[in-house]
């Protein structure tokens, strides 16, 4: 374990370093992830702009839950979802044998190899614009209240992570299925809405939905003081579920990987 | 005259070539289409919402109709040829290939998008018959459609030509991957993709109403939907082929100028 936190360091050490490095790349990552961070949090302040509510959640309160999705989905594409785009590349190209041949865990290796810095500023445009309509509702944020959503987010982090993971590693079946990235950050989308938005959808694809609307509901539940105890248990066990299953899949899809672009 | 029916026959097998490449990947088509379908599904189940607290400008049958042909406009007419023209073609200098050939380097790609566009349309016109088996809602009526077909294949023309050249600022710029960011996020409010845009506030609202990219999603939408008056039609018709004009007048500007910059060995 302490192996690992010792790799990551190096690699944060490494990523830093290389992101300065190209300065005209580096302007124009920060460029698009303010410009991203910005059209996150304002397409849904057009799409709520003409209405008061949407099932029975103020508009305030849905642009709170937009807020919390850009801070959390923002430490996810900043230390997660920029090494999934290169998954398809890493199978296709046969890339994948260097990534096995290292004495670490390989999806350790190709989950946190990069890190994109430049998402920072979009994890602190998201910030300022949570605050801003956490003191429009007026919630009176405690430290306990706080550290709950911090912890139950590294777990929304944990069960997102998983499943992109279980998804992704389809890749080594068919890695032409590059834009199966673009569809899990589709989906991802509806974990910017209460979870009765996905609620509407037949029992099947709810199903598919739920841990989706997990992510960000529960610990924006958390902050409005609104959660129950079993939407935190279920977080919890589903995180713990789907992270053992993301290693199943990802040993058992291993077998079928043929090295020269699968 | 014998001429151009040649080259009309080399056009026709070019297109049926690039037609069986994008059969052969056709569950990455299916992806395409789901990440349109998801996102449209989406707004669409969040109006509902909406509009069953009564406090919406909006009703249920008009947002159905809206996102459903939304979904059919994204795959048909949101043509993604700018990667290929500014990764490919460009940066890798792949485009020394096409340039030997006697053929344009507009039509080619033309040929080599279309089937893409056909089978993602296709999904979505099979989720709009299904919808339409179970759920009424407002479509135009039968006589407007030789507009609606007009409307439709010029927005398709504007958006490969419009697509065309965002593909070919990758002659000027190092890293592509700002202008396509940039692009992307302009092409999602302003296409209408979020939200009609008659709903947007104010100011924003007529920019995007009378810019082209509304001209190439928004507007057929809009037609198919029945919303519109024969003059409004033609208005749409009318501006559309001005919209195409300019942009023909762009991209052959942008061509030249941005052959002189191609050093064939990548930029």
């Amino acid at each position: 374990m302490f192996r690992y936190l010792r790799i990551y360091k190096k690699l944060l050490g490494l990523n830093f370093a290389n992101v300065t490095a190209y300065r005209a790349n580096f302007v124009n990552s920060i460029i698009a992830s303010v410009g991203w961070g910005f059209i996150s949090l304002y397409s849904i302040y057009l799409l709520t702009n003409n209405i008061n509510t949407a099932y029975g959640w103020s508009r305030q309160e849905i642009l709170l839950f937009n807020g919390l999705y850009g801070m959390i989905i923002g430490v996810f594409h900043m230390l997660i979802s920029v090494n999934m785009r290169r998954f398809s590349r890493v199978i296709h190209l046969g890339d994948l044998d260097l990534i096995l041949t290292k004495p670490i865990d390989s999806q350790f290796a190709l989950s946190f190899w990069l890190v994109d810095f430049t998402i920072i500023l979009r994890i602190l445009m998201a910030g300022c614009y949570t605050l801003w309509f956490i003191n429009i509702l007026g919630i009176a944020v405690t430290f306990v209240q706080m550290l709950s959503v911090i912890t139950i987010a590294f777990f929304s982090l944990v069960l997102l992570y998983s499943l992109w993971y279980s998804t992704l590693s389809v890749l080594i079946w068919d890695s032409s299925l590059s834009n199966l990235v673009l569809l899990l950050y589709s989906f991802e989308s509806f974990a910017r809405f209460p979870r009765e938005v996905a609620q509407q959808l037949i029992n099947v694809l709810f199903f598919i939905l739920l841990p989706i609307t997990l992510i960000i509901n529960t610990p924006a539940h958390i902050l409005m003081g609104k959660f129950t105890w079993v939407e935190i248990i279920r977080l919890l066990v589903l995180s713990t579920f789907f992270f053992y299953l993301s290693r199943r899949i990802w040993r058992f899809a291993l077998r079928y990987y043929a090295s020269a672009s699968s | 005259m014998c001429l151009q029916k040649i080259n009309m026959r080399r056009i026709l097998r070019i297109f049926l070539l690039y037609s069986q490449h994008a059969l052969e990947y056709k569950w990455r088509s299916l992806v395409w289409f789901l990440v349109t379908l998801s996102e449209s599904a989406m707004y669409l189940l969040f109006w509902r919402g909406a509009i069953l607290d009564n406090n919406s400008v909006w009703n249920l049958p008009g947002a159905v109709s809206y996102y459903l042909l939304m979904i059919i406009a994204g795959c048909l007419l949101h043509v993604h040829i700018e990667e290929e023209v500014a990764f490919e073609d460009i940066q890798l200098g792949w485009l020394s290939r096409y340039l030997t050939k006697p053929f344009s380097y507009y039509w080619i790609k033309f040929c080599q998008e279309l089937p893409w566009r056909i089978i993602q349309g296709t999904f979505g016109v099979i989720i709009l018959c299904t919808a339409l088996a179970f759920y009424k809602f407002p479509l135009a009526k039968p006589a407007q459609y030789p507009y609606i077909a007009l409307i439709i294949l010029f927005g398709y023309l504007l958006s490969f030509t419009y697509k065309m050249i965002v593909g070919l600022s990758a002659f000027w710029v190092t890293d592509f991957r700002g202008v396509n960011n940039l692009e992307t996020m302009i092409s999602l409010i302003f296409a209408g993709y979020i939200l009609p845009l008659s709903l947007l506030p104010g100011g924003l609202r007529e920019v995007a109403l009378a810019g082209p990219i509304a001209h190439m999603i928004y507007y057929p939408v809009i037609a198919f939907q029945g919303n519109m008056s024969v003059l409004g039609l033609w208005k749409v018709i009318g501006a559309q082929i001005l919209w195409i004009l300019f942009f023909l007048w762009l991209y052959r500007l942008v061509w030249r100028s941005g052959l002189r910059r191609f050093t064939a060995v990548g930029q």
